[in-house]
């Protein structure tokens, strides 16, 4: 029987699969009339970005939407495919979960977009200033610390979103997250420009903590709470409530203040709050608001995971961990404990050294597309980390899919240190770089290739922007890298203190920026304080808010290094 | 005459936008189906109704408060500018009107209007559209059988 029966994945209603139809058969039509001089390319812009195509710096991008980073074997395949037939043989996973390809032919995007469609896919809303695709925790609804699965509201919020009629047009894009662990946040909600946090309030119920206004880009800032506790039935009235307010009174005269940031700050989070409030309590009882039946029919699409009764296997992989060092260090680094027994969410690694960060072959997925069909329910997640996960792996056969990874190059055993490197594709593709990210990031890695070292150091994020856009999240990394232009040369501005998780705060910027072959051995000074630093089982990101940044200011910028 | 769209089908517009000072309202014949800027309905509605007898339309822009326009129920045709077809603010006055101020009668988009917008602009409750020149308008009909199928409640 299909293995794919039995995860947890969203199927298509007949509704579902015919607006995904009919969009392909609108693009197809617009591109012609497009090709044929009927659309300028200005009025053609936001119709091709709303279906995840950019024009970048060498040929046109596609951008696939992931919905909340969940994707069947058989959709592996077709992406598979996609990097094979219409590209250069790989795909590129973005720090919003999503799958770009680099080099397909704008002819083809339609046929491309026909064949995604076979298998319930898409590029609807991955660019353009509308509502993105949302994202979500990788290890959604395999974890023990989850207050519900937060999927089954993504999915709610993603129909709401998808051909919203009102909020094609808005003043720039806008990103939703969605998180539901209570000891983790994996989604950056406090980066968002609506970021949602399942809670359960005093009488028990479970609703949301709906937080608006964060961002990064040009002007990062940390969301701010609209509201403590919104009812269930109430998730899509309040969050029209708050896109109506941003789509009215958000900035248009300058794209770098579009942002809802921009307003919450100029009017003040508790005034927007107001407004927003106002405009809720117009629309709360209207036709949006959500019913129990209405919740249930959309969970009843998803299928769920029939998992074994099984017991752990502690001493098992244990004995497994001494035998083998190399397993001992992947065990530890690149797994995480599933709330079910006997099993384990496995990261598949896309950071080997030599290799740009997020970056998977048609091979490679075909191979995790096999995997996961043999090991892991037939399903697959990307990361905002831009890793893969297998979310339930038997214990008992974990070993073996260890070696198999191996033999893949999936298996480095870095998950969370330094060398987990989040990086944007940046100048080697992207139009609106000032700098290359991705051999910065190699350079990096190379510098700290030594493992014991690395583990040594513990859990370091760092991330690279290869522009202002920040792509990367280079604010939030506790090393940030940013590609910056100096006169036409490409420079780094390097910031520490950043964090993402559920006490999110954004990096101060060192001083002046680097030049590119400095980077590896600035970052290493950096590291070098903290080495010196650190008082016993400290992180980075303690000793840095422990001692400050100036420390770490001297260090880099000290005369005769 | 200019065709427009109204109701999904073409028709001959009979309306005209107000050309001259708008003080001097008073000179034109009251046969005339005139489109008055809202400020002028603001402040001289009633007597703009007492003269021009086959009703009066008002022009607004995206960004007027819909709860600054008196006697709604009396106007015969809202129109809301769309300065660019990307800015998107029309699209929420035009709900706001329908849902919230329950106005019914003709709200026509004007300005850039575009043949791949008309979907959206007719889901947000527009039902009259005066196209770019440019566009094709029989062909701008298909456009609102782009989707049989939504996901969301709008206005229509
Ligand atoms: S951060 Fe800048 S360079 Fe990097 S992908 Fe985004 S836009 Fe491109």
């Amino acid at each position: 029987m299909n293995p794919s029966l039995f995860n947890r994945m969203y199927i298509y209603s007949e509704i579902d699969q015919t607006i995904v139809d009919e969009r392909v058969a609108q693009f197809r039509e617009q591109m012609q009339r497009f090709l044929s001089g009927q659309l300028s390319p200005s009025e053609f812009l936001p119709l091709r970005l709303q279906n995840g195509l950019y024009v970048q710096r060498h040929a046109p991008m596609l951008r696939i939407s992931v919905p909340y980073g969940m994707l069947s074997s058989q959709q592996v395949r077709m992406l598979a495919h996609i990097a094979r037939h219409y590209d250069k043989d790989y795909g590129h996973i973005s720090t919003r979960q999503n799958i770009q390809f680099n080099w397909i032919k704008m002819e083809e995007i339609p046929d491309v977009l026909a064949d995604l469609a076979s298998v319930q896919m898409h590029g609807i809303q991955t660019s353009g200033n509308c509502i993105r695709n949302v994202t979500s925790d990788p290890y959604a609804g395999v974890i023990a610390d989850e207050i519900e699965d937060p999927r089954l509201y993504c999915e709610i919020i993603r129909q709401w979103a998808t051909f919203h009629p009102e909020f094609a047009y808005l003043p720039r894009k806008f990103k939703i997250a969605v998180n539901a662990s209570t000891g983790s946040d994996r989604v950056a909600v406090q980066v968002h420009d609506i970021g949602v946090d399942l809670v359960k309030n005093a009488a028990g119920e479970i609703g949301f903590r709906v937080l608006a206004g964060g961002g990064l880009g040009r002007t990062p800032v940390i969301g701010a709470v609209m509201r403590e506790f919104v009812p269930k039935i109430d998730l899509l009235s309040y969050l029209e409530a708050i896109l109506r307010v941003y789509n009215r009174y958000g900035r248009r005269d300058n794209k770098y203040k579009a942002r809802i940031k921009i307003l919450v700050k100029a009017l003040g989070a508790e005034v927007f709050a107001e407004k927003v409030e106002a405009e809720w309590q117009k629309i709360k009882e209207g036709p949006l608001q959500l019913t129990t039946e209405k919740i249930e029919a959309i969970n009843h699409r998803f299928t769920y995971p029939k998992y074994l009764t099984l017991n752990d296997h502690t001493a098992e992989l244990e004995q497994l961990s001494k035998q083998s060092p190399g397993f001992a260090h992947w065990l530890q680094h690149n797994t995480y404990a599933h709330k079910q027994a006997g099993y384990i969410i496995v990261n598949l690694s896309l950071k080997k050294i030599g290799v740009a960060p997020g970056d998977i072959d048609s091979a490679q997925l075909l191979a995790v597309a096999d995997l996961a069909d043999e090991y892991s329910l037939g399903e697959i997640r990307t990361t905002h980390q831009q890793n893969i996960v297998l979310a339930d792996v038997e214990q008992t056969r974990v070993y073996e899919l260890w070696q198999k990874l191996k033999e893949l190059g999936l298996a480095t055993a870095t998950i969370n240190t330094l060398a987990d490197i989040i990086c944007c594709p940046g100048g080697d593709f992207c139009a609106l770089a000032n700098a290359k990210s991705i051999p910065i990031a190699e350079a990096i890695q190379r510098q700290f290739d030594d493992l014991d070292y690395l583990y040594d150091l513990g859990d370091i994020e760092l991330n690279i922007s290869g522009c202002m856009n920040a792509c990367g999240h280079h604010h939030v990394g506790n090393i940030g890298i940013l590609g910056v232009d100096k006169k036409g040369q490409e420079f780094y501005q390097i910031s520490v203190g950043g964090a993402s998780g559920k006490n999110a705060a954004i990096g101060e910027i060192l001083g002046p920026s680097f030049e590119q072959n400095q980077v590896p051995n600035i970052v290493q000074k950096i590291i070098d304080v903290y080495v010196e630093k650190r008082i016993a089982g400290e992180s980075f990101l303690e000793t840095y808010q422990r001692i400050g940044i100036e420390s770490f200011k001297e260090r880099v910028y000290e005369k005769n290094h | 005459m200019k065709k427009i769209i109204k109701d999904r089908h073409i028709i001959e517009d009979s309306w005209h936008t107000l050309d001259i000072a708008a003080e001097q309202w008073q000179s034109l014949s009251a046969t005339r189906s005139i489109i008055v800027p809202c400020t002028l309905w603001q402040s001289d509605y009633m007597a703009l109704l007492a003269y021009f007898q086959s009703g009066v339309g008002v022009a607004l822009e995206n960004i007027t408060e819909p709860d600054t326009i008196p006697a709604l129920d009396k106007i015969a045709l809202l129109t809301i500018d769309f300065p660019l077809f990307n800015d998107g603010r029309g699209y929420s006055l035009a709900r706001i009107l329908r849902e919230q101020f329950y106005y019914t009668g003709e709200l026509r988009a004007v300005g850039d209007v575009l043949h791949d917008q008309l979907f959206y602009l007719a889901r947000c409750g527009f039902n009259a559209f005066d196209l770019k020149p440019h566009v094709n308008i029989e062909h701008a009909l298909l456009a609102f059988n782009s989707f049989s199928r939504v996901y969301q409640p709008a206005s229509a």
